[in-house]
């Protein structure tokens, strides 16, 4: 039934797909409010069973060849997840857009930047999308314009921006207060010293041989990064995959509760 | 347009929104609100050109059009469901698809866990008495067997001590808990002084690759002719 | 002598000026000392280059950072990319998490690669970007299939002709993995790919400094065999392979700024201690 198709057939079965797509789409919203939640509770499961079977059931084959029954279709159900994710791009562009045109069309107060927004956007999509199809040089001229010259600089701009706020609150907020506010002041003291080259310079006297290497302020800060940094990120991290084991479960299994869960469908 | 031209106007173009976005620093202005909602255009025509060239032309538009697999256009249908969000009478549609997402993160959890969990803590918990490197070599810091050793031993006490102070499911009365508690809580200060002194030397990075874009890149190599 | 209340305007110039004298003139620095992971990262290159179980091997560069954080990764690619070139080794570019890194990493390859006389398709290749959607499928895909599970390169040429593809099938095919990255998609690696052969590969990672941190249980632990801390990762690079780059130009900048936090973090303590004092002299 799934067979490629090409010229006249592919077209036809474009047109039989298109038809069954909607009457499926309609079927759908016919399904009783009372079958509703069964119903995605059931898909939800489904699609969490899927991986969870794959990784669980044990493996044959070669030693350099390992797969179970579900492992050859771990690849298409990714790749079509992956398309479907795609198209919902658009739920968060409609509501970009909805926002800024509204202000435009009613010349609400900056409605000049929600212009800009969204020409940008466009000119954007038509230099990225164009530059693919179009060989003329002008459209690939228009995405350096867009992307090299503007969006790369404005990208790194806004990123470095913040070396900026965190000077200002060196000198305004980092406040020694509590023994916490020291022990973390000194820890970073002691790191940003030991991560340049003129902080290593302080203790370039030290041999780095020896018991004494251990007072060079870059080997003080490598050691509070493995030894004191690594366990205590490693106990947050080991937390959080527990949390996130749990949260998957409870959703996996449709038990997770709350006002979206739980709303009238 | 020449290349050098376009090489320029790229520069040009690099330079006005750098110091566009720079001016903020001085008081709120108009030139950085053009800049900042031109960068949200831009970011935003990005995130869909990339969308379609990245995914749905290779993945489903050539696939469906060119290989002939024509049931790819079930998808559209199943892509719907997501703006059932905005009807009142079908939203539930929105949900199911939804779900499908839900459901397979969640099913992925379980190998993300057993692989990046699992590996991790047999090692932190064998290594307190199996790894004890050369004195010397990178990671010894100039000591002895036995005091890397007492290194790794501290290493699983700090674990310990922050998973302590983390545990919320009873009350931490007495007295070992609540020392431990707070021996996990100054061994977290250590943590995070680290990560401020970390994100200092990251932002101080991505500042100085500006810096170096305004004074070599323009004024160096563009205006001085220099190299 | 009283401490005053600086303008956080004065405050921007400050930084300004620090971070740019070093750009316009030469100040004199020592060199930066190696840290343990540059130099386990360094090694590791020279041991999956000369063993001969993993000389002939594929090495992975992935390349996930966009141009938010160029400053940092991009100095480490090329850092890196100059000495896998040196050692002749035959490489894949990749990017998962950001469609930028493909065109970043892209560009920087070709360039380094031109230069070391490697050629598209017989030395190196690039597959392209994957969206970050389905890269745990993906990776545990490529596992047992690297031509069949990537389909084509950036071009849309199918892997399975190109002629550099020719001997690198799965994940035994492949002797390193180098993740370059302004997030922790080094888990990606570790998690699915990593020990999925029947050897572990040997997997370094590129973060830049803030995510760096994150990233220090894994060194600990063994699933990575080394990291390149930020710009200063790439700066201690550079240094060891005594080919200075923008890394080690920027290192004065870097220092001096981090000076300014720490000294503006001192006199801001001073003033707060000074301003209590004089409340106290003022209540009595």
């Amino acid at each position: 039934m799934f067979q490629v198709q090409h010229g006249a057939a592919l077209y036809t079965h474009l047109a039989g797909a298109a038809v069954v797509s909607v009457i499926l789409f309609f079927a759908l919203t016919l399904v009783p409010t009372k079958l509703r939640r069964p119903l995605i509770m059931a898909v939800t499961f489904a699609a969490g069973l899927f991986y969870a079977l794959e990784f669980f059931w044990p493996v044959s084959g070669p030693e350099s060849d390992q797969k179970n029954f579900l492992t050859s279709y771990i690849k298409p159900f990714s790749d079509i997840t992956t398309v479907l994710q795609s198209f919902a791009l658009g739920l968060g562009v409609y509501s970009l857009v909805s926002i800024h045109m509204r202000k435009v069309a009613r010349t609400q107060s900056g409605w000049a930047y929600s212009l800009v927004l969204i020409v940008s956007m466009i000119v954007m999509v038509i230099a990225h999308i164009g530059k693919e199809y179009i060989k003329s040089p002008w459209v690939h001229q228009l995405n350096e314009f867009a992307y090299s010259g503007l969006m790369k600089s404005l990208d790194a701009t806004m990123f470095s921006i913040i070396a900026f706020y965190i000077v200002s609150a060196a000198y305004r907020a980092f406040r020694i207060r509590s023994t916490e506010a020291t022990i973390l002041l000194v820890s970073a003291g002691i790191i940003m010293l030991g991560q340049v080259a003129i902080g290593q310079a302080i203790t370039n006297a030290i041999p780095n041989e020896g018991l004494t290497a251990n007072l060079r302020v870059e080997n003080m800060a490598n050691w509070i990064l493995k030894k004191v940094n690594s366990p205590a990120i490693m106990a947050i991290d080991f937390g959080l995959g527990v949390g996130g084991l749990a949260t998957a479960l409870r959703l996996w299994l449709s038990l997770e509760r709350g006002s979206y869960f739980e709303e009238e469908l | 347009m020449k290349e050098e031209t376009v090489k320029l106007i790229v520069i040009l173009l690099g330079v006005a929104s750098t110091l566009g976005i720079y001016s903020i620093l001085y008081k709120e202005n108009k030139v950085f609100r053009f800049f900042e909602h031109l960068y949200l255009g831009l970011a935003a025509g990005y995130s869909i050109s990339a969308a379609w060239n990245d995914i749905l032309r290779p993945q489903w538009w050539t696939l469906m059009m060119i290989e002939g697999r024509w049931w790819m256009l079930f998808a559209i249908p199943a892509a719907m469901m997501f703006y059932m969000i905005y009807s009142k009478q079908n939203s539930w549609m929105s949900r199911l698809i939804f779900g499908l997402f839900l459901g397979a993160t969640a099913g992925q959890t379980f190998q993300a866990f057993a692989a990046d969990y699992f590996p991790k803590f047999r090692t932190a918990a064998s290594k307190a008495v199996m790894d004890l490197p050369e004195v010397n070599q990178p990671g010894a810091y100039g000591l002895t067997p036995f005091s890397a050793a007492l290194n790794n031993v501290l290493f699983m006490v700090i674990l310990a001590s922050v998973m302590t102070y983390f545990f919320f499911s009873f009350e931490q009365k007495g007295k070992v808990i609540p020392s431990v508690s707070k021996f996990g809580r100054y061994t977290l200060m250590v943590a995070f002084g680290a990560l401020f002194g970390s994100t200092i030397m990251a932002r101080m990075s991505l500042l100085i690759g500006r810096m170096y874009f305004l004074i070599h890149d323009f004024v160096q190599v563009q205006l001085l002719h220099m190299q | 002598m009283r401490i005053p209340q600086l303008d956080r305007r004065v405050l921007y110039m400050l930084l300004a000026l620090v971070v740019s004298i070093p750009l316009l003139v030469n100040v004199p620095l020592p060199p930066p000392a190696i840290t343990p992971p540059t130099k386990s990262f360094y090694e590791t290159i020279e041991t999956v280059s000369t063993d001969p179980k993993t000389k002939d091997k594929l090495v992975i560069i992935s390349c996930n950072f966009g141009s938010g954080t160029l400053a940092e990764n991009l100095s480490q690619l090329e850092a890196t990319l100059n000495l896998i070139v040196s050692k002749r080794m035959k490489f894949a570019i990749f990017a998962f998490n950001d469609p930028q890194g493909r065109d970043l990493g892209g560009s920087t390859a070709q360039r380094i690669a031109d230069k070391a006389g490697y050629k598209y398709g017989e030395d190196w290749v690039n597959w392209g970007f994957r969206p970050p959607q389905g890269i745990q499928s993906l990776l545990k895909a490529m596992v047992n299939d690297l031509h069949g599970a990537l389909g084509t390169d950036v071009k849309g040429t199918k892997l399975s002709t190109i002629p550099v593809m020719a001997n690198y099938k799965k994940a035994d095919d492949v002797g390193l993995i180098i993740e370059y990255a302004a997030a922790d998609t080094v888990k990606y690696w570790v998690q699915f790919f990593q020990r999925a052969g029947t050897t572990p590969i040997a997997t370094l990672f590129c973060p830049t400094s803030v995510m760096a941190n994150e990233a220090y249980p894994m060194l600990e632990t063994g699933q990575l065999q080394g990291m390149l801390v930020g710009l200063k990762g790439a700066n201690e690079f550079e240094t060891l392979m005594k080919r200075p780059g923008f890394a080690t130009r920027a290192s004065a900048s870097l220092s001096y700024s981090h000076l300014l936090i720490i000294l503006l973090i001192i006199l801001g303590n001073v003033g707060m201690i000074q301003d209590r004092k004089r409340q106290q002299g003022a209540t009595k």
